[in-house]
């Protein structure tokens, strides 16, 4: 349980949060919690709700609702709203938490990682390593350390390369099994990451340069192959992820059908694809947008270990 | 007994893995952005003592051991077996084998204490307290004065034990060993 200092701090942090976006014209808006449709991320879990005629999912992330306002609405916008994943539980997870996502119409994606760089710096009270940090968060892209570390191009690398290097890192694997697909790539690629690569790189650093595999809704760049997307990194936590926004409804959809293409392989439900949220997305103006886990953010400004320091009746004790 | 899913892993819990009994020491639930969630695990064999990390599927469940510790006092070997009284005033006795006493039966002098974990009530494990004190029975003579050098010598001790002692040290003296490491801590305080 949060002490009352740490509440306290939560809630100044908010409404700087808030001035932080009236002063920049980013307006606040509410999305509904349920929906008809559920993320098609093969990776994530959507809580199902049932109102005995439908079936309805709580939101993993508030993404496709904000992506079909700014459709109609065209103008930079923001939420701060409880999102759901069934599962995820530990102490960097809760199945229920708060994220910050905002969409920035015709910026790119290093305007926006700025930005995320200003609104931390609008914050109160913040810790030594972000004092000493603030001006300059180092950037690394994932394909150029990739290379570094195993020589190799994480888009082309063969799967049975990552599967070895997986196997070569010295804790036994057993939750991934070798799939034929993008997923597998994926997943070899994040373990690698997490296992080799992260530990020397700095406590604060943003990622960028994903590899295609890990596009999920953000463009491709043609220049480098890699997608348009960061991340930011506190402490060996994600704390924020961005994109610059995948417009193209075919594209949506081929996205869609590898997502399905791994949810068979893993014997996942399918999930319907959300013709609503695609014609949206083609809709939107040039834009880039990101995601930040609130009550992680609170975590690492307040220097506590936990989530369930700084989130009022966390799972599974709540 | 009862499964136990990744999520009720904690530090402590007995779990049955290939076979073999295992104690959770550490579980930490980890989730790339948008990868595969899964646990990595540390975990101790309890049959041979080796830690080692596995991760699992996140929501995979194993059965649970059981597995129970005991304090007790070692009493004398028949050559085959070692035998442990229990001190809770039971006086219910137990026979442990050479793979259970293992490394841990090299400190333990007759009536000393130590902690016998049993898996569906048979002793797999002895561990001795972390320091004992016991006699040295066999080193070379003592070098009088000698405090300062830091040489060090073999000593054989009581219990057939082996450690290294500073050369000042004699036959016949009491001397405290970290178990853990097998390290000279000291003269005992009470010789």
């Amino acid at each position: 349980m949060p002490t009352w200092p740490v509440l306290k701090a939560r809630a100044k942090m908010l409404a700087a949060i808030r001035q932080f976006f009236e002063a920049r014209s980013v307006t606040e808006v509410s999305t509904p919690s349920l929906s008809r449709s559920g993320t098609f991320d093969a990776q994530l879990a959507s809580f199902e709700v049932s109102d005995q005629t439908d079936k309805l999912f709580l939101q993993t992330s508030p993404e496709y609702a904000l992506k079909r306002a700014l459709a109609v609405y065209g103008e930079a916008i923001f939420e701060i709203t409880p999102a759901f994943r069934r599962g995820d539980q530990g102490s960097q997870h809760n199945p229920e938490f708060t994220m910050l996502e905002w969409y920035r119409p015709s910026f790119s994606l290093s305007d926006l990682m700025a930005e995320v760089v200003g609104l931390l710096n609008a914050l109160p009270e913040p810790p030594d390593i972000w004092g000493a940090r603030r001006a300059d968060v180092p950037v690394y892209s994932f394909r150029a350390v990739f290379e570094a570390r195993f020589g190799a191009n994480p888009n082309e690398a063969a799967l049975s390369s990552l599967w070895q290097w997986v196997q070569e890192t010295g804790a036994e694997v057993t939750h991934l099994e070798p799939h034929d697909d993008d997923q597998f790539r994926s997943d070899c690629l994040d373990f690698l990451f997490l296992e080799v690569i992260q530990p020397n790189l700095a406590d604060l650093f943003f990622l960028t340069e994903f590899p295609r595999c890990q596009a999920a809704l953000a463009e491709i760049d043609p220049g480098t192959d890699t997608a348009q997307r960061f991340e930011l990194y506190w402490q060996g936590t994600e704390l924020a992820n961005g994109y610059l926004e995948l417009r193209d409804p075919a594209a949506i959809l081929s996205r869609h059908a590898l997502m399905a293409t791994a949810r068979v392989n893993r014997g996942l439900p399918s999930i319907a694809f959300d013709t609503a949220f695609a014609e949206a997305s083609a809709l939107m103006p040039a834009c880039a947008g990101v995601a930040l886990g609130i009550d992680r953010l609170v975590m690492v400004w307040c220097q506590a270990k936990t989530l369930a320091e700084v989130q009022l009746f966390p799972w599974p004790n709540h | 007994m009862a499964n136990y899913s990744t999520n009720e892993f904690k530090s402590g819990l007995k779990v049955l893995l290939e076979g073999d009994p295992c104690s959770i020491v550490e579980n930490e639930f980890v989730k790339p952005g948008k990868g595969q969630a899964f646990n990595r695990v540390r975990l101790k064999n309890l049959k041979t003592g080796r830690v080692w990390e596995r991760t699992f599927k996140s929501g995979e469940s194993l059965e649970g051991a059981d597995v129970m510790e005991y304090e007790m006092e070692y009493m004398y070997s028949d050559g085959e077996y070692w035998h442990f009284m229990k001190t809770d005033d039971s006086y219910e006795q137990i026979a442990a084998d050479k793979e259970a006493v293992s490394e841990g039966i090299q400190w333990l002098k007759d009536n000393s204490r130590c902690t016998v974990t049993l898996w569906n009530d048979v002793p797999i494990l002895v561990v001795a307290p972390n320091f004992v004190d016991l006699d040295i029975v066999e080193t070379d003579p003592g070098l009088k004065g000698d405090t300062a050098t830091g040489g060090s010598k073999p000593a054989t001790l009581s219990t057939g034990a082996v450690v290294k002692v500073p050369l000042f040290i004699n036959i016949g003296e009491s001397i405290r060993v970290d178990t853990r490491t097998g390290e000279y801590q000291g003269r005992s305080k009470s010789a």
